[in-house]
Order: structure tokens, then sequence, then C-alpha cells
């Protein structure tokens, strides 16, 4: 079962970030202090060196700093997508995600394009925060 | 005026292992090539009194290659990581320390062993520690090992400037030239854009043949000062100048990592040392784990304008026929992967001017070391004339 289970395990304190994801928000840590945010998971700012983390819900819209076109499945997620596009998203808080963008064309899409998340549901009630193009 | 360390120290010895689909263990693979350094170099192993080791993501080689070298003192000794600028980057402490009077000769080793047999090239890497829940989504996304990272490089370089499928193409094609006149390159069959373009997606605008290959092997260098090195079985190649720089993604927008590489501040830095200009540079041995690697390196270093690299290589100079001989023995992508070793091995033979039928002018040799994602970086400027 564990093969077919796309979605990991969440820690504990990993779990707000899948919490949000199943009320359709992409809840990011965010410090206190210096108001920076992260993905994936710290315990000390990277900014400021605070630990007045907290976790906190982002607007979902950024834009597209590079993509690519993933050609070669090697999750079971991958299968009967490809070419799946990979991208980092510049979040409007500042943060770089590494993430998908879907319901787009290759073609139709480049370095710079306005984008917001949206959720993708797996059957065994995963939930993975992706984004599309405004 | 040149800063005080250029041309202070060279390279005397150099051992290179068999490459490639070589089934023996990276501490052996080490161990022979130190044992062919010190043989190059005309040096008994008593002499040998300072060791730098590093390895690849295998974790193969450690400490103790001492032990397996039978070394029973040494003067300096430690192991290093700065994952693809490692090389360069222990060439530059041993100049300093041999300079410095720490010891008389080190030897900077890398050696791995991602091949094993029944393994497929694509597994090499394969494996590794569970991270934690956020970033175990990676695999999920589809981001695994360093492919995807600088193939969004080639595509936001793509996307900003123009550059072309056929320019990225155009550099493993010059390269593979190269490997044609190199008897110990893994592929040395020519390569034109029809078989490049037929070349199968991996992250696209990557083809296969825009990726580094995967290779077992080791590399020893042996570095002393420049006095000892002139008295010597091989004909010294010294050290000009030198420096590295490193930039690190943090997650964070506001910097564009995959466009601007750290070579843009390592260059001038390294120039300066050896009191050179950029146009003194007569060849280069470029760090290319990818094509894309070497057209934003050569784009760093100032040798054309950011975002002005694709029509920059695509004429041809980087070629046996070209104004700027690039990766003459093919490089990463055709000769083999040693890391940071693949671009100095070639320094080594072309300072040396034996390079055979692929020599080409050897006054000041642009050598680069890249590590992560654009992220570590090592420069050396490697030249038969100390001054």
């Amino acid at each position: 079962m564990s093969d077919e289970t796309w979605i990991p395990q969440p820690s504990e304190e990993t779990q707000p970030f899948f919490d949000g994801a199943k009320e359709g928000k992409l809840r990011l840590q965010a410090c206190g202090d210096c108001n920076a945010w992260f993905f994936p998971l710290v315990h000390i700012c990277q900014n400021c060196g605070s630990t007045n983390l907290s976790w906190q819900d982002a607007s979902g819209r950024g834009t597209v700093y590079s993509w690519a076109q993933l050609q070669r499945p090697y999750h079971p997620r991958h299968r009967d997508r490809l070419p799946l596009i990979l991208a980092q998203i510049d979040i409007e808080e500042g943060a770089r995600l590494n993430s998908n963008v879907v319901g787009v064309e290759p073609e139709n899409l480049k370095v710079g394009d306005a984008v917001e998340v949206t959720f993708e549901q797996f059957d065994d009630g995963g939930v993975l925060p992706v984004f599309k193009p405004v | 005026m040149a800063h005080r360390m250029s041309g202070k120290a060279a390279i005397c010895g150099l051992g290179m292992t068999e490459m490639g689909r070589v089934y023996r263990s990276a501490t052996d693979l080490a161990t022979e090539a130190v044992f062919l350094a010190l043989k190059d170099a005309g040096l008994d192993k008593s002499q040998l009194d300072g060791l730098l080791i590093n390895c690849g993501t295998t974790r193969n080689v450690n400490l103790g290659l001492h032990r397996s070298l039978g070394l029973k003192e040494l003067n300096v000794l430690t192991f290093m990581q700065g994952f693809g600028s490692s090389a360069g980057q222990m060439i530059q402490y041993a100049a300093m320390a041999v300079d410095n009077g720490m010891a008389d000769y080190i030897c900077c080793v890398f050696a791995d062993d991602p091949l094993k047999e029944g393994k497929r090239t694509g597994d090499a890497y394969a494996g590794g520690a569970r991270p934690e829940a956020l970033a175990s989504l990676y695999p999920i996304y589809g981001f695994a090992g360093a492919i995807p990272m600088y193939a969004m490089g080639a595509q936001r370089h793509m996307d900003t400037y123009g550059t072309t499928q056929d320019q990225l193409g155009s550099i493993a094609i010059q390269q593979r030239q190269w490997a044609g006149m190199n008897e110990n390159a893994t592929k040395r069959e020519p390569l034109d854009l029809d078989s490049y373009h037929a070349s199968p997606w991996v992250v696209e605008p990557f083809h296969v043949l825009d990726c580094c290959l995967v290779s077992n092997g080791g590399v020893a260098v042996i570095v002393t000062s420049a006095e000892r090195a002139r008295d010597m079985a091989q004909p010294p190649v010294y050290i000009r100048g030198f420096a590295q720089a490193h930039n690190h993604d943090v997650g964070q927008g506001g910097h564009d990592p995959l466009l601007e590489g750290p070579g843009l501040k390592a260059g001038p830095r390294a120039l300066s040392m050896a009191d050179a200009k950029l146009e003194d540079v007569t060849q280069c041995q470029i760090y290319d784990c990818y094509t894309y690697t070497v057209l934003v390196t050569l784009e760093d270093y100032g040798f054309c304008e950011k975002g002005e690299g694709g029509a920059f290589v695509e004429d041809g100079k980087l070629g046996p026929e070209g104004s700027l001989p690039t990766n003459t023995g093919g490089g990463e992508l055709s000769s083999f992967y040693m890391w940071g070793m693949t671009p100095i091995t070639e320094g080594v033979i072309q300072g040396r001017g034996q390079g055979g039928e692929r020599q080409c002018p050897n006054d000041l040799i642009l050598v680069t070391g890249n590590g992560g994602v654009l992220n570590y970086h090592a420069t050396l400027l490697l030249s038969p004339e100390a001054a």
C-alpha cells in the first residue's frame, strides 16, 4: 500500500501544510519577526535567525521563475501525464517554491507568467498544491 | 601586478585510472590514481607528505585512503567536499599549503564508483536519505537530482534571451569533435544535429546528449612549489591564478541563480591574481555537467554578454577549428565524468603540451569547477610559464 500512497505521511510538525491543502489553502511557515516565508520546513528563520515561526495562509498567487518538462516518469503520479511541467514559482510572499504548473500546454507557458495555486486530489485522500495559469 | 601567490605553486604529477564501467571500488581507484600520479611525477611515495581527498555522492572514499596507500606519516591530510568545485578547491588549498611550507608534495585525489554491474546508468545516483515530509514532495512533483534544475536554467535562458535547442546541441557536437581526438574518451563517434535531436528527452529542454556521462574512475593531481616543480619528470604546469565563489539558492525570489552563476564573481578575482585579462585566455576547460552549464559559464566569465551565449557558441568557436578551444578532451559530456577533475586533467595535459593532435595554444588555460546547481565554483588559471 505504501507504494501507492502518493502523499507522504505528515509528521507532527508538517501537519499544518497538509491540513491547509485539504482546506484549499497554501499554508506555509512564516517568520513573525522578519516576515520571510519558507518551503520546505525550517526550524530557524534563514533570514534573521528567529525561531518565531508560525503557519500562515499564503495568497496563492505568484509568477513562474522557470519551468521544464519532465519526460521520464519515476513516480506513479507521473504516469500517463508526460510531459509534466516542473516549475519554480515565486509566490507574492517572496518564497520560491518547487511545484508543477497544470492546465496549460507547454507551448503556451513562459517565464514570468502569472499563476495561482490549485489543488490536486488523489484517490487515497491526499491533496497536493500545484499551480495553474491565471 | 600579479598577486604574490601567482605562479608560486605548480602541478607536477597526474594520475588517471581507466574510466567508465570499471567495476572496482572507489577506494581502489583512488589508491591506483595516487600511485600513477607519483610515478608520473617521478616521486617516491616517501616524499608525499600531503593528501587531500574528495569523493562523489557514493561517499566510497574517506580518510582511510591514507591507510590504503600505506602512508605512515603526513603533514597535511583532510577530506574535503565542495561537490563539483572540490577538485579545484583542493588544488587551491594545496598551492597555499606548499607555498607556506606546510608540506612539499600534496596529492589531491578524487574517485567515485556510481556504476554497478547489472545496474542501469540512469539508476546510478538513485537512493539516499529520506527527507522530511515537505521535502519528500519533491519527487512527487518530479524534482529529483540536478537535471530538472539545470533544465529549468536552460528553459529560463531560452524564454529570456531566445536561446535555441540547436545552440545547446552545438556545444555537445563541438565537444564530441574533440573527443574524437582523445583515446581516453568514452564517446568518440561523430555527432551531428540530427542525432542530437533524435536523442531521447530526459527533462525537456535536455536530451540525453545534453547531460554528462556517468563514470567510475579515479584521478590524482600532485601540487608542489614552483621551485621544486622546475626539475621534475614532467613539464610544470603553474597555477597562475585562482578563486572561488559560492551562491546558494535559499528558496527565495529576488535573485536569478539559474542565469547568473558564481563564475561572475570568481572569474575577475582569479584573473586579478594572475594580472591577466580575459583576452589572454587561450583555451577553456569548463565544467560541463550539462550543455547549458558551458553556455552560462562562458557568459559569467564575460566571453560574451549575458544572454548572447547561444549565438556565441553556435558558430563553432569552441571546437577544433574555433577561436576559443573549449573542453578539448571532450569534457564530461563525451570523455568521462570525474567531477571537477575532468576539466583539470585536460588542463594539465594541455598545459604540459601533451595534447597530441588536439593540442591548443596553452599560454593561459581557464579551468572551472562547478557544483550543486551553479552553486559552488572554483576557478584555476594554468600555464606552462610561471609569470
